[in-house]
């Protein structure tokens, strides 16, 4: 699935979306890394504590832990550009949906909301008396309601956003990769022209499309055999070529070129040609 | 006779630049910018900027849509390299705190005053309640925070309370006491403000039962004549602490406010706008709570004199409303916004 961002160019730029099975799995790689510097402080506090028989180290192990599960998120998202260790991982990337860089507004916004959407709903679940106190029964409902909608929100949305992503208005997407490129699909073509502008009115863009990739493949995988004698009769006769007799991929090759060249030379002037159907 | 490709030629003559981009962005990818040499961080929008407007002309005029999924792909990675990173100018945290924060708290006074009557409404409901039936108190007061401070405690037992904790201060127990306390009361606040997703109702509901227990504090205490010691141990911690809980509950309340009445905005602007606002107050708040922390956890403990926490509270008193008032008045955060 892909989203498309205006970028401060104007021009639009596309993106994959990242997965939701990617994004729980980030979480998880960077809950468990939240949870390991925890541990490892609270050990190296309590031996801390032991040794000098006072109770500061402690103290300030209380204060990290918090400070670390609450800013861990926020801080690598600002330095890392929309990135934390997890998402590295898995090649995601925060970014705004305005095609704005992602500012630090954005970021504490989308953070702030992680805890009442995960961390809450399992304390909840763990111990439900340390969250609600002696709250009456009926609340367990809404808080139930809670729980789901919370839960399922990435679900619901096609933006598979969850409610900190809607508050500050990020996406989470997949780090795009540009396909190797190509640049020798009949380039030029040296010789009398073989088509006259008859034979060219016929196809449009899609089947010259189609024809590129045929033609790519016949170049890149020669094991995977296109049934070019096949292409080559079927297009000869459907324009009405009189020309000369050429081997199949030869002709082809010729032909696309030719055909290339005559669709970019109409829509020079304004005419658009879609596929063989479209006048 | 030659035929040429005027979409190849066009894309040719630009296959080197489009080249050196695709180098630069790996490079940036896995090493950040920092990887990258003063003059490849020239280049690199230069060039970004020149694939940008090539991917809008080869966008009408290419019928080759392998190059042009070539072209799509590297702008959405330059785009990242670009756009994704941005530079941070030095003093963020002290302008965050003492310029952005007091700003965006002015901006929704409406809403500071609204979580303050609700939390007022809870103090008058539960000192009414009281009024008749002292039985009350259990109900607004969690027996566990209480601690043995209930209506039927005799008042030495009270009074204790509100002189004790002296004897924590042996071996650092007090600084473990502040900073449960910080903790324990941030997340509160925190909560309060994000459970304002759900329409503010929650957070309504969070001001009101915090200003039931407040309530019935000051209930059972005044009616044994301790009203006055009782000021003198809450208002230094809770005036940044109980402030702080109304900011995180305003903002709470500034989402809720602004997804019922977007006004000109849709719902979802308006609530990423709000949400944005409300953040930093949010966050701000935990600052305030640090400070309530400490002096709640270490000063409340080991200073027993009426004066001198009536001295802590009117100073806090006076540097919290001159935050709120007088800082973050010159426009200047540095992003350009107001």
């Amino acid at each position: 699935m892909k989203r498309e961002l205006i970028g401060p160019e104007g021009v639009a730029l596309s993106f994959p979306l990242a997965s939701r099975m990617s994004r729980a799995m980030a979480f998880f790689v960077d809950i468990g890394i939240i949870m390991a510097t925890t541990g490892v402080l609270g050990l190296l506090a309590l031996l801390a504590t032991v040794g000098v028989q006072r109770l500061e180290p402690l103290a300030g192990t209380l204060v990290a832990g918090f400070v670390i599960r609450y800013a861990y998120f926020a801080y690598f998202e600002h330095r890392w550009h929309g990135s934390t260790p997890g998402k590295r991982l898995f090649r995601l990337k925060v970014v705004s949906r305005d095609g704005a860089p992602l500012d630090g507004d954005a970021i504490i916004a989308r953070n702030m909301m992680r805890d009442v959407e995960f961390f809450l709903p399992l304390m909840l679940l763990a111990a439900p008396q340390v969250v609600s106190g002696s709250a009456p029964l009926w609340l367990a409902f809404p808080t139930l309601l809670w729980i789901v909608v919370m839960a399922a929100m990435p679900l619901l949305n096609r933006d598979r956003a969850r409610a900190g992503d809607l508050l500050g208005n990020t996406l989470v997407i997949e780090l795009p990769r540009a396909p190797a490129p190509t640049f020798d699909t009949a380039r030029t073509r040296t010789g009398s022209p073989l088509f006259s502008k008859a034979n060219l009115e016929i196809y449009g863009e899609h089947e010259l499309e189609e024809l590129a990739r045929i033609l790519r493949i016949t170049k890149d995988s020669p094991a995977d055999q296109q049934p070019l004698e096949l292409i080559a009769k079927t297009i000869r006769n459907k324009v009405g070529y009189d020309g000369p007799e050429l081997p199949p991929e030869e002709f082809l090759q010729a032909f696309y070129t030719a055909q290339r060249a005559h669709l970019e030379q109409k829509l020079l002037l304004g005419y658009r040609k879609a596929d063989k159907h479209s006048a | 006779m030659k035929t040429t490709l005027r979409s190849a030629a066009f894309l040719e003559s630009r296959a080197e630049d489009w080249a050196e981009l695709e180098t630069l962005v790996r490079k940036a990818e896995t090493g950040g910018l920092k990887a990258l040499s003063t003059a490849q961080l020239h280049r690199l929008p230069v060039l970004y900027r020149q694939l940008v407007a090539s991917l809008s002309v080869a966008r009408r005029t290419t019928m080759d849509q392998h190059t042009l999924k070539y072209l799509e792909g590297l702008a959405a990675e330059a785009y990242i390299a670009v756009h994704g990173s941005r530079s941070t100018r030095r003093g963020a945290f002290r302008r965050f705190l003492f310029e952005r924060f007091p700003r965006e708290v002015r901006a929704i006074a409406g809403e500071v005053g609204l979580a303050t009557g609700f939390m007022a409404l809870g103090v008058v409901v539960a000192i009414g309640l009281m009024n008749t039936d002292p039985g009350w108190y259990d109900a607004f007061v969690d027996p566990g925070l209480a601690a043995g401070r209930d209506p039927n405690a005799n008042t030495d037992t009270l009074r204790e309370a509100l002189y004790g904790g002296g004897e924590m201060s042996e071996g650092g127990t007090l600084s473990v006491f502040a900073g449960f306390l910080f903790v324990h009361n941030a997340r509160i606040g925190l909560t309060a403000f994000a459970l304002g997703f759900a329409a503010g109702i929650p957070t309504a509901l969070l001001m009101f039962s915090t200003g039931l227990m407040l309530g019935g504090f000051i209930h059972l205490y005044a009616s044994r004549g301790l009203l006055f010691e009782l000021g003198g141990w809450m208002l230094p911690h809770g005036i940044p602490e109980i402030g702080a809980v109304i900011l995180c509950g305003a903002a709470g309340l500034h989402i809720g406010r602004q997804v019922l009445r977007p006004g000109r905005l849709t719902v979802r602007d308006a609530m990423v706008q709000a949400g944005r606002r409300g953040s930093i107050v949010a966050t701000g708040s935990v600052a305030l709570f640090a400070i309530a922390g400490v002096i709640e956890g270490v000063f409340r403990q080991v200073v027993t004199d009426d004066i001198l926490r009536y001295g802590l509270a009117a100073f806090n008193g006076l540097w919290f409303a001159m935050v709120f008032t007088l800082l973050g008045r010159k426009r200047d955060d540095g992003q350009g916004r107001p």
